[in-house]
């Protein structure tokens, strides 16, 4: 029997290599797109799976991890469309 | 912590690392980009395998509280707390029997009193049903059995090792899974019940538990066997 962690870290996996497969085939050079879009996956496999955890601590610590990059990410996508 | 969470993490990042520092090398953007994204599923996964346990294991920790709170009350009620732990097969059913004083033969399931003295007896026909008999008793055959069934299956410990005498049979459980640890110190806790009942199913005769205690990694118990 495949359990709730075992079925996270199937879709997440899947998800986020599709996504790298498909930017590569596209020739996509912007680094932050392919960080932006596992991000991504992780999301939407966690909200789709939720995976039970005993350290609500380290759980946060990963979404706090994820948000913070993603933060980034979008903000200095922000910058560089306002500086042009 | 999840153990193959952890060594796939490793890998994933040890992987991706060598494809980044060949990306950045050959000024490859796009490969740059693919270790990255990987190292991030690496560091996710990672830390997840020190959080993840499974919902199921949660709801069995709690109910076996649950359960263990009420046989610990009942067995303090009944003043068998210092009493004799045996395994026991009784009217061709396997049976575990807390009595104070005389034999286990003929305790029917439940809270009994045999000359006047009480007695706990539960019915574990169902119990590890799928251990069978082994054909030859040597510390060796009994030793990769219980391994087999109280790691590899049950997740009891790290590994364990069996001494074995004509009438006795220590068992040592090394590196006892942190989940049960808390249960060590119960009148029936899931350590001592698991390990008799699976050596009396192993070897096909009656145990009465001699001794039991801490050793340096784990716990040990010392069965006697009943002719």
């Amino acid at each position: 029997m495949v359990g709730v962690t075992e079925r996270f870290v199937l879709l997440y996996v899947a998800l986020s290599s599709a996504f790298n497969i498909s930017l590569l085939l596209l020739s996509e050079s912007r680094i932050d797109a392919y960080v932006a879009l596992n991000i991504l996956s992780f999301y939407v496999s966690y909200s789709l799976t939720r995976p039970s955890t005993k350290s609500a601590t380290m759980v946060r610590l990963i979404h706090a991890l994820l948000l913070s990059i993603f933060a980034f990410l979008v903000g200095s996508r922000v910058y560089e469309v306002l500086m042009r | 912590m999840n153990k193959s969470l952890l060594i796939l993490s490793s890998n994933i990042l040890v992987i991706s690392s060598l494809i980044l520092l060949y990306g950045v090398v050959n000024q490859e953007p796009s490969l740059i980009g693919v270790s990255l994204s990987s190292i991030l599923t690496g560091l996710v996964l990672l830390m997840l395998s020190f959080a993840v346990s499974e919902s199921v294991i949660n709801s069995l920790i709690e109910y076996l509280s649950l359960t263990n709170n009420a046989l610990t009350s009942v067995i303090e009620n009944v003043d068998l707390l210092e009493s004799d732990f045996y395994v026991v097969r009784v009217d061709n059913e396997l049976r575990l029997v807390m009595l104070k004083r005389g034999k286990p033969e003929a305790a029917i399931p439940g809270l009994g009193v045999k000359f006047g003295e009480p007695y706990l007896a539960i019915p574990v026909e169902n119990v590890l049903e799928e251990v069978i008999q082994v054909n030859e008793v040597t510390e060796k055959v009994v030793e990769t059995n219980l391994n087999s069934i109280l790691v590899d299956t049950l997740g009891l410990c790290g590994r364990v090792a069996v001494k074995l005498t004509e009438k006795l049979i220590r068992v040592d459980l090394i590196n006892v899974n942190k989940v049960l640890k808390r249960f060590e110190k119960m009148p029936l806790d899931p350590l001592k019940t698991l390990a008799a009942v699976a050596t009396a199913r192993l070897i096909g005769k009656d145990l009465k538990l001699g001794d039991s205690g801490n050793a340096v990694s784990g716990v040990y118990y010392v069965f006697e066997v009943i002719e």
